[in-house]
């Protein structure tokens, strides 16, 4: 209901200000848009027709590259120093600093200049939205989320493996990999949930540049052009509303799966 | 000891590199634009008359853009614009989210105003911040328009004005929620829970008691939120809707270069970005410089922060 009411704000807004009317008009029309039957059938227009798959895709399959990163360096945890892993958050926090911007053009013009100075066409650096560039994109989707959950479950991965638990098993003869999957991936779980979520959100975000820059398509592509190119419906805030729907649509869907775990948690 | 040593002479090192930058930035209307080379139209290489852009081989030493301004002399007229904007807005920012984290303190304020900032938090986190500023900020920009002919001074100050309330009103929610946070914690310390039962008032507790950690808190704060409005700041660059206003330039008859007024460093990332491919140099150069500048200000965090960890063992 926020997000309708923002962009109907944002409509409304700079052509009459403080005209309260003009946006109660606005939201009106747009929940009486929204609310219906031919609106649901035109999301799934929406996303066919701006390659939502790539992005949806895209995202996915960066979220799970940054979840098996996580799994890898939680695994190799205790054998790094306790000085090194504080000298790598130091740096990781340095990268994270960094406008997410400047990282995509940099690795875009990098890979271009490889390309450029070897003739060797490794990735594939300008796409279009039928043959949209993959790795590239995928690596810069990648980076952020994983700095960002290194950096913010070290501190929980540290407790788990100086638990007396973990000591006392490992001091049993336990093997590392069992308790590994037994005890460290299940205490790590109820962190990662909320973390998650804000790692999509953070996503989304730098995937309007990389579908920008790569020329790819997408669904970001679509909202950035609601403001750029003339609407040709009456309401062009119904447009912005669907995008922006179809994007959170993946956030409501983790946030239900996180939901309904709890609930059988709660009732086992 | 030695670390505590070292840590003051890094920051005196960072912070004497902002303040040369910044003490030439301040120079360069009166002083330095009349020793610098700030356009170059044409240069003679190999007996061959050449126009711009030119390479940082051909001009030294960063190159010119599509229209023949040196990025060099951009880049140190800029920095004043980067540096006071961010520093304006973010001082701004904190005070306020402190003023009205204190107000959550107080029973009406946590009934009415924290859930209102909790909700706008959870909003804006949902979209996409480059778009929600798109979003918020575009229709203004459209509604001011700027061109060559019709430059108004006006104008572009109440453009920037609505663009500097926008990021304002952004940047606010998660940083009273964050306060808050913070605030319960402490309010549940024994010393705390001690310190009320003897009759002190919260107000009175946030301005005394809890001194030393508000203090590395809004320290902590002060950067993330400036780090973050830089961030936003090439966002807004990066879909032209440049802090300080734009200026069209028409090329020729079917080429248009929309250049920033201000010449701050995210507009001048701005508005070549579209030119990655033919002079990579006019958008890498102001973005080595803006990333060395948010670097620079991790240090300074790092050793303020550092030395206060320090000072309270």
């Amino acid at each position: 209901m926020g997000t309708i009411l923002l962009v109907c704000l944002s409509y409304s807004l700079p052509l009459s200000m403080g005209n309260t009317e003009l946006l109660f008009e606005i939201v009106k029309e747009s929940i009486s848009q929204i609310f219906t039957y031919r609106y649901l059938s035109e999301l799934f227009i929406i996303y066919q027709q701006t390659n939502g798959d790539y992005t949806l895709k895209l995202i996915s399959t960066s979220l799970t590259i940054t979840l098996f990163s996580l799994l890898i360096y939680s695994y190799y945890f205790p054998k790094m120093k306790n000085k090194k892993v504080m000298r790598l958050i130091k740096y990781l926090e340095d990268i994270e600093s960094l406008p997410v911007l400047g990282i995509v053009f940099f690795i875009h013009w990098l890979s271009v200049v490889i390309y450029k100075e070897t003739s060797i066409y490794l990735f594939k650096t300008v796409g279009t939205p039928r043959e949209p560039a993959i790795t590239v994109p995928l690596v810069i989707l990648s980076i952020f989320p994983i700095i960002f959950l290194i950096k913010y479950m070290t501190p929980y991965i540290k407790d788990v493996y100086q638990s007396n638990y973990f000591i006392f098993a490992k001091s049993l003869g336990y093997p590392k990999y069992k308790l590994f999957f037994s005890y460290v991936i299940p205490n790590l779980l109820p962190f990662l949930e909320n973390i998650m979520k804000f790692i999509y959100l953070e996503m989304i975000t730098v995937m309007l540049f990389i579908e920008i820059q790569f020329n790819t398509g997408g669904l970001l592509t679509g909202l950035r052009n609601t403001q750029f190119i003339p609407s040709d419906t009456t309401s062009p805030q119904t447009t912005v509303i669907s995008y922006l729907f179809l994007l959170l649509f993946p956030y409501v869907l983790m946030s239900f799966f996180f939901k309904t775990i709890h609930f059988f948690k709660l009732h086992k | 000891m030695n670390s505590l040593k070292n840590k003051n002479l890094t920051l005196w090192i960072f912070c004497s590199v902002v303040l040369f930058f910044l003490l030439l930035s301040c120079l360069y209307e009166p002083l330095l634009s009349k020793i610098l080379t700030l356009r170059v139209e044409s240069i003679m290489i190999n007996g061959e008359v050449k126009y711009p852009p030119f390479t940082p081989l051909e001009v030294l030493p960063f190159g010119t853009d599509i229209i023949g301004f040196t990025i060099f002399a951009k880049i140190i007229q800029g920095f004043k614009y980067t540096f006071f904007i961010g520093l304006l807005l973010s001082t701004a920012q904190i005070f306020s989210s402190l003023i009205i984290t204190i107000l959550t303190l107080y029973k009406l304020g946590s009934k009415v105003l924290l859930p209102l900032f909790s909700y706008f938090d959870k909003l804006f986190t949902l979209i996409p911040k480059p778009f929600l500023l798109l979003l918020l900020i575009g229709p203004y920009s459209d509604a001011l328009l700027f061109n060559t002919d019709n430059v108004q001074p006006s104008a572009n100050l109440k453009f920037v004005m609505i663009q500097l309330f926008i990021l304002f009103l952004v940047g606010i929610p998660n940083l009273v929620k964050l306060y808050h946070s913070e605030l319960s914690v402490l309010f549940k310390q024994d010393f705390a829970l001690a310190s009320q039962t003897l009759g002190s008032s919260k107000f009175r507790m946030i301005g005394y008691s809890f001194k030393p950690q508000l203090t590395e808190l809004t320290l902590n704060l002060f950067f993330k939120i400036l780090t973050q409005n830089l961030s936003l700041f090439i966002y807004l660059a990066y879909f032209q809707l440049y802090l300080g206003g734009s200026l069209v330039t028409q090329l020729d008859a079917s080429t248009t270069y929309t250049a920033t007024i201000s010449n701050e460093w995210s507009g001048l990332i701005g508005q070549n970005i579209n030119r990655l491919a033919s002079t990579p140099w006019t958008v890498l150069i102001p973005l080595a410089f803006y990333g060395g500048f948010i670097l620079l200000l991790n240090g300074i965090k790092r050793s303020l922060t550092g030395g206060m960890q320090n000072q309270s063992i």
